[in-house]
């Protein structure tokens, strides 16, 4: 491409970023009012306008066995991954950090404990009482993910 | 410093191409806020140094174009973590990108500028006042005011609260709850005056961004579109000061001085200001020393 073409090129193109802002910002909303995603990320300009920030949310992760629920606490190394689960916590997210969790819980599991069945995880956004500023939890998304499954 | 040398740099920066002003603030900003994750942070710096350094790297298409490769690297890897400001800095550097490529950065950063500053305001009033109930009736700011540690001394000076009645409001605010709250006997009630400055932290937020929005989207030479520069100036000072999200400001700065020619020499000098103001504030603890 020569030098001058170039120049036309990004001259036609010197909407794009508007463009991009629009399209990514709209998306985002779909996606913050249909889904789970926070209105705070993905580029939609939600920060600052709702309580529901991922610092507010919260993951409950359980590891479920003949007869057991065993309410799991994460280790540091998992950090990331639950960070990324309460912002957007998509089915494939939530599958995704079940199987790191597993993986974690077969690490370090008491060789005498009973078989592991399934890892269960779920999130909550917070939501608060405008007079007293009470908080109530809400589940945003769960899902339940049997042991060993690919 | 002497005063030769303050009108030289004064005559320096009214006599600086519009585009060349707004990337050399956008680069002193990437510098003073390194952005990305950790891997990335030496490569936005080692860039932005040189474009500073050199002024051939910084009219070189070559430098805006790894920028905008490092804001959407960025944006990926830290998917789906990032916030508005992510976006927002690879629209621009983008923009930049383009205005290089195209040889008109006065003309092409100052259209995107215009229209990047507009939009994203326009989206920031639509969540506020349409999309998010509980920021237009003042939940978030009375929630917002007694959890986030970012308004910590503003909310002890603004709502006269001590260390004790403060800490009792968040425990409260980040009690663990999976479902409805029960209430008992208790509970911290929460001052009036707290939720009156809360509520005016709304009013006053949807007023500006709303102006801002309007100012920046509006025909050139309408009054509105006439107080863009002053509307967002003020915006970058006061928002900032209190929230201290400085990478943000100096972004919507850049983008806003990027649409000063060179005769509005007052106008430059008040984004400069706006600048000084968004970094003086944002690492001295002004407010502490007050509250």
């Amino acid at each position: 491409m020569t030098a001058d073409r170039v120049r036309a090129w990004a001259a036609r193109a010197s909407a794009l970023p508007a463009w991009l802002l629009v399209l990514v910002a709209t998306a985002q909303i779909v996606a913050a009012k249909t889904g789970p995603i926070s209105p705070w990320l993905g580029g939609g300009f939600g920060m600052f306008a709702t309580t529901d920030s991922p610092s507010r949310r919260h993951l409950h992760a359980v590891a479920l066995r003949e007869g057991l629920h065993e309410e799991l606490e994460l280790p540091e190394e998992l950090a990331l991954s639950v960070r990324k689960a309460q912002s957007f916590p998509s089915q494939r997210r939530l599958r995704a950090l079940a199987r790191e969790i597993e993986a974690w819980v077969r690490e370090t599991d008491d060789p005498n404990a009973a078989p592991l069945e399934a890892i269960a995880i779920s999130v909550y956004r917070v939501r608060f009482d405008r007079d007293t500023l009470a908080p109530s939890g809400e589940p945003v998304a769960s899902l339940r993910v049997p042991a060993g499954e690919e | 410093m002497s005063a030769g040398l303050l009108r030289s740099i004064r005559a320096e920066l009214a006599a600086m191409p519009r585009a060349e002003l707004a990337l050399r603030l956008l680069l002193v900003a990437l510098l003073f806020q390194p952005v990305g994750l950790r891997w990335l942070r030496p490569l936005f710096v080692a860039v932005a140094a040189l474009g500073l350094l050199s002024p051939r790297a910084l009219r070189s298409p070559a430098l805006w174009i790894g920028l905008s490769a490092l804001a959407i690297v960025r944006l990926f890897s830290g998917w789906p973590n990032q916030d508005n400001h992510a976006f927002l800095l690879a629209w621009w550097l983008l923009a930049a990108a383009l205005a290089a490529l195209a040889g008109e950065p006065d003309r092409m950063l100052a259209w995107n500028g215009r229209r990047l500053i507009g939009l994203a305001f326009a989206f920031a009033t639509l969540w506020k006042l349409v999309l998010s109930p509980d920021f237009v009736d003042g939940t978030f700011f009375r929630v917002s005011l007694v959890d986030d540690s970012r308004f910590e001394d503003f909310t002890r000076l603004a709502a006269g609260l001590d260390a004790d009645q403060l800490d009792e409001l968040h425990a409260l605010v980040r009690e663990h709850q999976d479902g409805v709250f029960v209430p008992r006997p208790d509970l911290p009630r929460p001052p009036v005056r707290l939720f009156a400055v809360a509520d005016l932290l709304t009013a006053s937020t949807l007023a500006v961004e709303t102006a801002v929005a309007v100012a920046f989207l509006a025909p050139l030479g309408t009054w509105i579109s006439r107080a863009r520069h002053l509307l967002l100036a003020l915006f970058c000072a006061t928002t900032y000061a209190l929230a201290p999200v400085a990478g943000f400001g100096w972004l919507l700065l850049s983008m806003g001085v990027a649409q000063c020619e060179p005769e509005k020499e007052r106008t430059r000098l008040v984004y400069l200001v706006a600048f000084l103001v968004v970094l003086f504030a944002t690492r001295w603890p002004w407010l502490r020393l007050l509250s």
